[in-house]
């Protein structure tokens, strides 16, 4: 009787112990973990303008502090990031498509994958060409 | 003679030791080794304290004026650099010759986990140290690990907890730098404190057996005159080494143009290999099952009196080095068989 007693109180104590440093690390690792790991990412404009469509050449030209590449193909402007789909280093641009340096990967003038680890495309991003014939790109989409 | 009272240091070891573990191939001195490391890398990193300047544009600029302008300051740098590099290799040592052991059963699970813990905090300080340059090695090794956390639970999380912003700049460098100095150097002294104290709580390096006399010597000084001298040939080879290959520094980071091929350093360069066939392939699973298997295996692998069953420990020390053969081989794939766009040159 006296033993239950005794490893009851122990059991309740240990309990108590427990469940106390559990809801202390809980608590203090959610304030900190929330506080440095914010995900500080204001990107104040989307829409960078990459020049007039009569002066973007036909086929691939890339816009590196975009980390853009715009493909013409007669009036038809499409625009793909350049940051590899793999690991996120900067792909360059060739006649042939894209290759990337750090791990190999190759993609076609359209950015889908033609050879190495890249799981996917290269992303697409939305282009617009205003009334006065200038080219722009939501890089938006690239950094969210 | 008199009980003489023991100074604080003393009590790293007990009093008397067993005369096996202080012969050389008992641990081949590679702890030891281990510590008088650590001791070099504490000693280099504090003088590179006072220069180091973390930031986007100022780290690099200050790795320039370390490597061309203060007196000894590219060998310090160098020796730093070394140190790390030994200490990473001894790691890995230590590890196959406790694996080879078996020195990981009943009571010692606890200090082979601590190990373990201590393996992974001394390659998160060299991962972290090896960015800090700011160069282009470092810049292109931060971007692809920074996305390679992305593919681990949690790893959002841990990205933005390095990023500390939409980009790498100066937040990024300023929190590998508190990491790289504060965080992980004081958990390293903790756990490597925790790590001796238990040798002494589980009776020495050595379990007690029938078959071997139990010859105990005094510590005093028959374990020091040896330590000492490890630690003296140590930090000579390091010295040497760092007076025969100086540390490289290479263009200042470039976020949009990387080299091509950029290429890791030597040690890491397996990894990239490893990621070239697949990111989660070469890069999650091999990493979540040797954690969970390095861990958790060695509490299966012995009997209930704490000995390593004789097959388990051979399959156990036999993965630790198809692994590392593995590891080596794709070091070597990618160092001298890969060319611009990690093509493969033959």
């Amino acid at each position: 009787m006296c033993n239950t007693k005794e490893s009851r109180r122990k059991f309740l104590k240990k309990a108590v112990q427990v469940a106390g440093v559990a809801t202390g690390l809980g608590l203090t690792g959610t304030v900190a973990g929330q506080y440095i790991a914010f995900p500080n990412t204001i990107v104040p404009v989307l829409k960078k303008s990459v020049g007039m469509l009569a002066e973007i050449p036909q086929g691939i030209s890339t816009y590196r502090n975009f980390q853009v590449a715009i493909i013409r193909n007669n009036d038809h402007v499409t625009a793909k990031s350049l940051v590899c789909t793999h690991l996120g280093c900067i792909v360059s641009a060739s006649t042939k498509g894209f290759t990337c340096p750090c791990h190999g990967s190759r993609f076609d003038m359209q950015g889908n994958v033609v050879s190495g680890p890249a799981p996917k495309a290269l992303v697409s991003l939305p282009v617009e060409v205003s009334a006065q014939g200038e080219v722009f790109v939501d890089i938006g989409t690239m950094l969210s | 003679m008199a009980v003489q009272s023991r100074g604080f240091w003393a009590h790293i070891h007990a009093p008397k030791v067993y005369s096996r573990s202080l012969c050389f191939t008992a641990t081949f001195g590679l702890g030891v080794g281990l510590l008088s490391c650590m001791l070099l890398l504490f000693f280099t990193g504090a003088l590179l304290l006072f220069t180091y300047i973390p930031s986007m544009q100022g780290a690099y600029s200050s790795l320039q004026e370390i490597t061309w302008s203060y007196p000894y300051g590219h060998f310090i740098r160098t020796v730093h650099n070394i140190s790390g590099t030994v200490f990473v290799i001894l790691l890995a040592l230590h590890f196959f010759r406790v694996l080879w052991a078996g020195a990981y059963g009943g009571t010692r699970y606890k200090n082979y986990v601590i190990g373990v813990s201590l393996m992974g905090l001394g390659l998160c300080t060299f991962v972290t140290g090896y960015i800090l340059p700011m160069d282009q090695v470092a810049y292109w090794a931060l971007t692809v690990g920074l996305t390679l956390l992305e593919y681990f639970p949690a790893g959002n999380f841990l990205k933005h907890l390095v990023l500390g912003g939409a980009t790498i700049d100066t937040p990024t460098v300023v929190r590998l730098y508190f990491m790289h100095v504060a965080v992980f150097p004081l958990l390293l002294v903790l756990l490597s404190f925790l790590h001796l104290w238990r040798v002494r709580k589980d009776n020495g390096l050595y379990v007690q057996s029938k078959k071997h006399s139990v010859q105990k010597l005094t510590a005093d000084p028959h374990a020091y005159i040896r330590e000492a001298t490890l630690f003296i040939v140590t930090v000579i080879a390091i010295l040497l080494i760092a007076h025969f290959f100086p540390a490289s520094l290479e263009p200042r980071a470039a976020p949009l143009y990387p080299p091509n091929p950029v290429k890791a350093i030597w040690l890491l360069v397996g990894t990239q290999e490893l990621l070239s066939f697949s990111v989660f392939w070469g890069g999650v699973i091999p990493i979540v099952l040797c954690s969970i298997f390095f861990v958790f295996y060695p509490r299966v692998a012995c009997d209930q009196y704490g000995h390593p069953i004789q097959s388990r420990r051979y399959f156990l020390f036999s993965t630790a080095i198809s692994v590392t053969a593995i590891y080596i081989g794709c070091t070597i794939v990618a160092i001298w068989f890969r060319g611009p766009n990690w093509l493969l040159l033959y």
